[in-house]
């Protein structure tokens, strides 16, 4: 992440300079700021719901062996929950420490983009009922079909999910 | 904004209670969990928060407006697909921009193809998705829904022009 951070301040700096690279630093701590009510709700969420959850439930519902009923689930899961990357990444990353397999996982992150229950009024009140009518219904499918594909073509991915998140979360 | 806080913080009280219910200390121990998580986090997280905040100057939302003036038919679904992507902002920034696309004349496909790619591709989730769930999976999820806007603009184009 670090690397990334070097390579687009680096870009910043050399599209406008001092004045864009600081732009865009303030911007991000700005929005670090603005959004920390939010991550410490999403943090104190995902805490609470490792806690509560029954591993076994979990594990029944959308792990190994849950199959479509599980992709299904994972996928309202994802609309349903509202906020932005900060707050439903770590909940993403509680289910895969709680027995969540890859497939739900994936289902859960692209319910989110695209069934986004939350964002549903303001696609509505801005773009208009009729191209947010067209849109929901153009992309109703993939959340799950994304999650039988992930099945398919990464049956491998379950296991190399949380090993790679937290040692990434370390450096 | 404000209604998400709301709605979070009374699933967190709600939580909360279920677990004080319990009478076993779960509370406290959920809360222990969440915030050794945001501590152990939190580094990689402002990294990522610097990072969403240097795309969105490095690739200014309101650009894409150049790209898809009054685009429509296959040309157009192409380029809002890859457009939506470089739409590094949330929806508050991005709808707007995408409805004044929508007004200067681009067909329902290509704004279909672009909110669709903004929604699956947008390269200010990547930040976050990495950290919390590694690059393996946002691989595999890029490789995945790669053609999700096209698909849906086609869609969209095939079933909807001249109906909105």
């Amino acid at each position: 992440m670090s690397a990334v951070v070097i390579l687009m301040a680096a870009l910043a700096a050399s599209r406008g300079g001092i004045a864009l690279l600081r732009q865009g630093t303030l911007s991000g701590l700005q929005m670090f700021v603005s959004v920390l009510p939010l991550l410490l709700s999403a943090f104190a969420l995902s805490g609470l719901v490792q806690v509560l959850i029954d591993q076994k439930k979990v594990f029944r519902l959308l792990g190994k062996g849950s199959g479509f009923k599980g992709i299904l689930l994972a996928a309202a899961i994802g609309g349903i929950i509202p906020g932005g990357p900060y707050v439903y990444y770590p909940i993403a990353a509680s289910l895969a420490g709680a027995g969540a397999e890859a497939p739900a996982i994936m289902a859960f992150v692209v319910g989110k983009s695209l069934w986004d229950v939350s964002r549903m009024p303001m696609e509505v009140a801005i773009m208009g009922g009729d191209i947010a009518f067209v849109r929901y219904l153009a992309t109703f499918a993939f959340p799950v079909l994304i999650g039988l594909l992930t099945k398919w073509l990464y049956p491998g991915l379950a296991q190399q999910l949380l090993p790679v998140a937290r040692k990434e979360g370390e450096v | 904004m404000a209604g998400t806080v709301w709605i979070l913080s009374l699933l967190v009280v709600a939580l909360f209670f279920l677990a004080v219910k319990r009478k076993d200390g779960s509370h406290r121990m959920g809360i222990k969990i969440g915030a050794s998580m945001f501590y152990n986090y939190l580094p990689v997280l402002i990294l990522a928060f610097l990072a969403a905040g240097l795309l969105e100057v490095v690739l200014p939302a309101a650009s894409v407006r150049y790209w898809l003036g009054a685009e429509s038919g296959w040309r157009g679904i192409l380029i809002g697909s890859g457009a939506g992507m470089l739409v590094a902002a949330g929806p508050y920034v991005s709808f707007p921009i995408f409805a004044s696309i929508a007004q200067s004349g681009a067909g329902i496909g290509t704004v279909v193809a672009l909110i669709t790619s903004w929604s699956v591709m947008s390269l200010s989730k990547l930040p976050f998705e990495t950290v919390l769930l590694g690059t393996r999976f946002t691989f595999a999820r890029i490789s995945l829904v790669l053609l999700i806007p096209v698909v849906a603009g086609f869609l969209a184009q095939i079933l909807f022009t001249g109906i909105i």
